[in-house]
């Protein structure tokens, strides 16, 4: 069944309601779903991508490949391939997150205790 | 609860925040001393005055390519080159010596805490100082006339001991320091490794077909002309490719992140002496 | 003495910093529980010997591999060393999940592998 024809049988039923929760529940996941995701989604994802960079290079956590993927991708979305742009900014937005966790998990690192024992 | 009573909650917090912040860390002092007594103990075997050799301190086989090629080393070229910067007047007709009155064998000056500016100044950030102070553009960092220049400042300094300061009446310098540490010390890049986890416990260990040279010797012979890069290259430069094979973004050569790593890291050095400029692998 | 100052400040530290060291939970998590581990390791041998990959061999003597680095164990008897396939798994996934200090890359947690390279690399590692 497509999704066209569920909703027109559950519009039948008269199922006003669960259209318009579904259809809530579906729209932000619209653009994993869709078989041809467009231009807009992708340049959402890039932006996404490179605030998450923004974000780990404040912190001194930028990864050393991360710009060049958004770089990528952008050349992507311009040839028109906005589902290959989409999965590289997905990838250079996770790299940017974990580049900033990463970061801040290290902010008090020391000597290693075989060198330097700090409980003695 | 009372003020008086949230108060004092506060500041006991406020303690224990300091505490656990480091209240109860070692002196820079007693860092290096831990550092270097770590690897005089990890190589029993190395003399001293052999760790400013770096992995061929440690590796025999490289040892004997590297003898070999310093009999016509690869960067005497640099050395000439630099000798005729420093002696060739800028437009204005003064030039490095009016800058550096103690010129040209001043690398164990380096890098150092100014206290007027509150920062720390390497060797090759005091020679673009001295250029812009005459008028004369800055130099590129990582290679090329710097790398010359430090080349020939380097080679007649050569057997002066390591001896950086970090002023006790100038919390800013330990601030410096402790940045470095940080920096050291921090996992970093996708592969997610920091400095220590080769120079350290590692050194000496094979990584793919390289041996990782221990951190103790990794400050006194720049610049290096490295047989992988075909030229000379400054110590940020350096720093820029460990912190780029590990998939990190490395940092601008002179930000302020390196030269504290660089003040960090020759400060645990103090006492080795200077051999630069160097040749490696 | 400062040995014993140290020694002392260092116990009130404990107790006053410890609500502050509990303030920086480590999330710790190992392979997706849906993750298959079903792949194929004539495919994990290539990915385990290329260096822009696995680059297992760059720290790991394995066999049939070439000029091996000497940082990680030999990778040998791999299934009388771990339990299951998934412990192994998730050696792989984030070493530091076991040691902290350990000194190998995070191949599952950081990305370093697709996830296909992934179960294909534990396929091949489960049958050393
Ligand atoms: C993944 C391992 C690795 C990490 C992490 C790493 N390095 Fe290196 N480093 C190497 C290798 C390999 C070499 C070249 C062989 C050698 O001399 O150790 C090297 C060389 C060096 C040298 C030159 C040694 C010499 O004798 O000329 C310095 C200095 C240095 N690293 C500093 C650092 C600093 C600072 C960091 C952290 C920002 C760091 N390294 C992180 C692997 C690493
Ligand atoms: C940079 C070096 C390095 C690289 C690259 C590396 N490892 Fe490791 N590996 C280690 C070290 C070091 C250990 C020891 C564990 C520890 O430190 O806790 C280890 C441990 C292991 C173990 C546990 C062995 C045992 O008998 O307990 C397995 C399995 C393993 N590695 C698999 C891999 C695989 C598969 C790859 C490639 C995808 C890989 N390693 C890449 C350094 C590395």
């Amino acid at each position: 069944m497509t999704e066209d024809s569920i909703i027109a049988s559950r519009l039948k039923r008269g199922f006003r309601n669960s259209l318009i929760l579904g259809l809530l529940a579906v729209l932000p996941l619209g653009a994993a779903w869709s078989e041809t995701p467009d231009q807009s989604q992708a340049l959402a994802s890039i932006e996404a991508a490179e605030a998450a960079r923004q974000r780990a290079d404040s912190v001194g956590g930028e990864w050393r490949d991360t710009a060049t993927m958004i770089e990528q991708a952008k050349t992507l979305a311009a040839d028109g391939r906005y589902a290959a742009a989409i999965e590289l900014a997905n990838d250079a937005k996770r790299q940017g997150e974990l580049g900033y966790d990463q970061a801040l998990g290290e902010q008090h690192a020391d000597f290693p205790a075989y060198v330097l024992d700090r409980s003695r | 609860m009372t003020t008086a009573r949230s108060t004092f909650m506060l500041a006991v917090l406020l303690v224990g925040l300091m505490l656990a912040g480091g209240a109860f860390a070692a002196t820079p002092a007693e860092e290096q001393a831990a550092f270097q007594a770590y690897f005089k103990q990890r190589f029993p075997n190395v003399p001293e005055d052999e760790f400013k050799n770096g992995a061929y301190a440690i590796d025999p086989v490289g040892r004997e390519n590297w003898e070999a090629i310093e009999e016509f080393p690869p960067y005497e070229t640099a050395i000439s080159k630099g000798e005729t910067l420093w002696n060739t007047p800028f437009a204005n007709g003064r030039g490095y010596a009016d800058c550096f009155a103690d010129g040209p064998a001043i690398a164990a000056q380096y890098p150092r805490w100014d206290r007027e500016r509150g920062m720390v100044v390497t060797l090759p950030l005091a020679l673009n100082d001295c250029r812009q102070a005459n008028d004369e553009a800055p130099l590129k960092y990582v290679k090329g006339p710097i790398a010359d220049l430090v080349a020939y400042i380097a080679y007649e300094s050569r057997g002066q001991i390591t001896q950086v300061e970090i002023p006790a009446d100038d919390p800013r310098a330990l601030a410096a320091y402790e940045q470095g540490k940080r920096f050291y010390f921090a996992r970093r890049g996708q592969l997610n490794f920091s400095c220590a986890h080769c120079h350290f416990a590692n050194s000496g260990a094979r990584l793919r077909s390289e041996v990782l040279s221990p951190a103790l010797g990794h400050t006194t012979h720049w610049p290096v002309y490295r047989s992988d890069w075909g030229e000379m290259g400054t110590l940020h430069r350096r720093f820029a490719g460990c912190n780029e094979q590990v998939r990190a973004k490395a940092f601008k050569p002179q930000s302020e992140a390196y030269r504290n790593l660089e003040y960090f890291l020759t400060y645990l050095n103090n006492g080795q002496e200077l051999n630069g400029p160097g040749a490696r692998k | 003495m400062p040995s014993t100052r140290f020694h002392r400040l260092h116990r009130l530290a404990l107790v006053l910093g410890l609500s502050v060291s509990i303030t920086t939970p480590l999330l710790a998590a190992g392979p997706p529980d849906d993750l298959v581990l079903d792949g194929d390791p004539e495919v994990g041998r290539l990915v385990a010997n290329d260096r822009a990959k696995g680059n297992c061999v760059a720290c790991h003597i394995m066999a049939d591999a070439e000029g091996p680095g000497s940082l990680g164990p030999v990778l040998i008897a791999i299934q009388t060393r771990f339990p299951s396939k998934r412990e192994l798994a998730s050696q792989i996934w984030d070493a530091t999940l076991k040691n902290p200090e350990a000194v190998m890359p995070p191949f599952g947690k950081h990305a370093i592998l697709t996830q296909q390279e992934f179960v294909d690399v534990v396929e091949y590692i489960w049958t050393l």
